[in-house]
């Protein structure tokens, strides 16, 4: 396993551990903050890890399956949107290598 | 697995429309075995964090013996809940008493009375609780202490209908007299008039009869001198022969819990 690869592990665990947190303690939005940042910095990767923290979170929440994974997306999606056509940021600099 | 690789490429719609996809199907109970799989592991977990929610701390890091006096306490409060019933209950059948002895006092000996539980009401009638099981008759007059409810108009084995005071559907004999002292209860000593009411005017009082604004109105026979009302509005009728009068109920039969049917 690279170190890139272990890093972005932990950061999807991160990312779990914190849609629970949110679900069961604190109410408060972490875990959409913790997709801004980590869409900003890993731009369209994080697709698949929103949808899937997105599902998390509605089982563990009670909520309406699929409404945490369309929030997430889209967030993620205007995060991308603002990095490259707002702010003008290099694409290819910003993804990550196949 | 190409076919999910070239899926994950297209990335985003890809996702948003699968994610709307899995909304609009939990419309339907689609994903309820799901939930239910989901759920069965994390109920115990779930406790306690809706415990922890509640700030309830002490029920998940108490120790044995914190966890036996929380039970007891926990007891003692259901415990303390029922004797609350019990004393409402007594208060009730206090009040119950003291209102039969009220009865009691006011009636001439040879009167009974059957209490009963209003149960519901629709129009002009009350609906009670006791019915030819226990004797109720047609034409019975229902009171709560000295004030006239209403007669009753159909029996049913458990149940009777009563039309209630001040509706049209009903008209008594009544007498008027001074709201005074002592006229209460020698309300034939004191009497300015009389009348026959119908809903909650007073028809054929005699045009000299001396009523007044605030005279108290009852019934004149049978049995006499159940309060009925006051009078709130004097008028001359339309063809001057007779005086008209409005009165007021002094209790509210639609408020009311608890009456008595009165047996001879």
């Amino acid at each position: 396993m690279t170190k890139s690869n272990f890093t972005w592990s932990i950061l999807v665990l991160v990312l779990f551990l914190t849609a629970f947190l949110e679900a069961v303690l604190i109410p408060f939005p972490l875990t959409l903050v913790l997709i801004i940042i980590l869409a900003f910095y890993y731009g369209e990767r994080v697709f698949v890890w929103a949808f899937w923290v997105g599902l998390w979170q509605d089982l563990l929440s009670w909520r309406h399956l699929g409404s945490w994974s369309i929030i997430f997306l889209i967030t993620v999606y205007l995060i991308n949107h603002l990095k490259y056509r707002v702010f003008g940021l290099n694409q290819e600099k910003l993804s990550l290598p196949d | 697995m190409l076919a999910w690789k070239d899926f994950n490429k297209k990335s985003l719609s890809g996702y948003i429309f699968l994610a709307l996809i899995i909304f609009l199907l939990d419309y339907w109970p689609l994903f309820v075995p799901l939930k239910n799989i989901f759920n069965w592991p994390f109920q115990s977990l779930r406790e306690s964090v809706y415990c922890l929610n509640n700030g309830d701390w002490q029920k998940i890091f108490s120790s044995g013996r914190t966890s036996s006096l929380e039970q007891e306490n926990q007891k003692l409060k259901e415990e303390r809940v029922r004797l609350i019933g019990e004393v409402a209950l007594l208060q009730g059948l206090n009040d119950e008493n003291q209102k039969l002895k009220s009865l009691i006092d006011f009636y001439p000996e040879d009167y009974h009375f059957l209490p009963a539980k209003v149960i519901g009401r629709s129009g002009d009638y009350l609906i009670i609780n006791q019915g030819e099981k226990a004797g109720v008759l047609l034409g019975q007059l229902v009171v709560s202490a000295q004030h006239l409810v209403g007669r009753i108009t159909e029996v049913y084995t458990h149940e009777a209908r009563l039309v209630k005071l001040g509706s049209s559907l009903l008209e008594w004999p009544v007498l008027i007299f001074a709201d005074q002292p002592d006229c209460f209860s020698n309300s034939i000593v004191c009497q300015k008039g009389r009348g026959i009411v119908s809903g909650q005017i007073i028809k054929e009082i005699l045009r000299e009869e001396e009523v007044a604004e605030g005279d108290l109105v009852v019934l004149l026979d049978d049995p006499a001198g159940i309060l009925v009302g006051r009078i709130v509005q004097i008028w001359e009728s339309q063809d001057k022969l007779f005086k008209q009068a409005k009165i007021e109920k002094l209790i509210n039969p639609d408020r009311l819990t608890e009456v008595f049917l009165i047996v001879k």
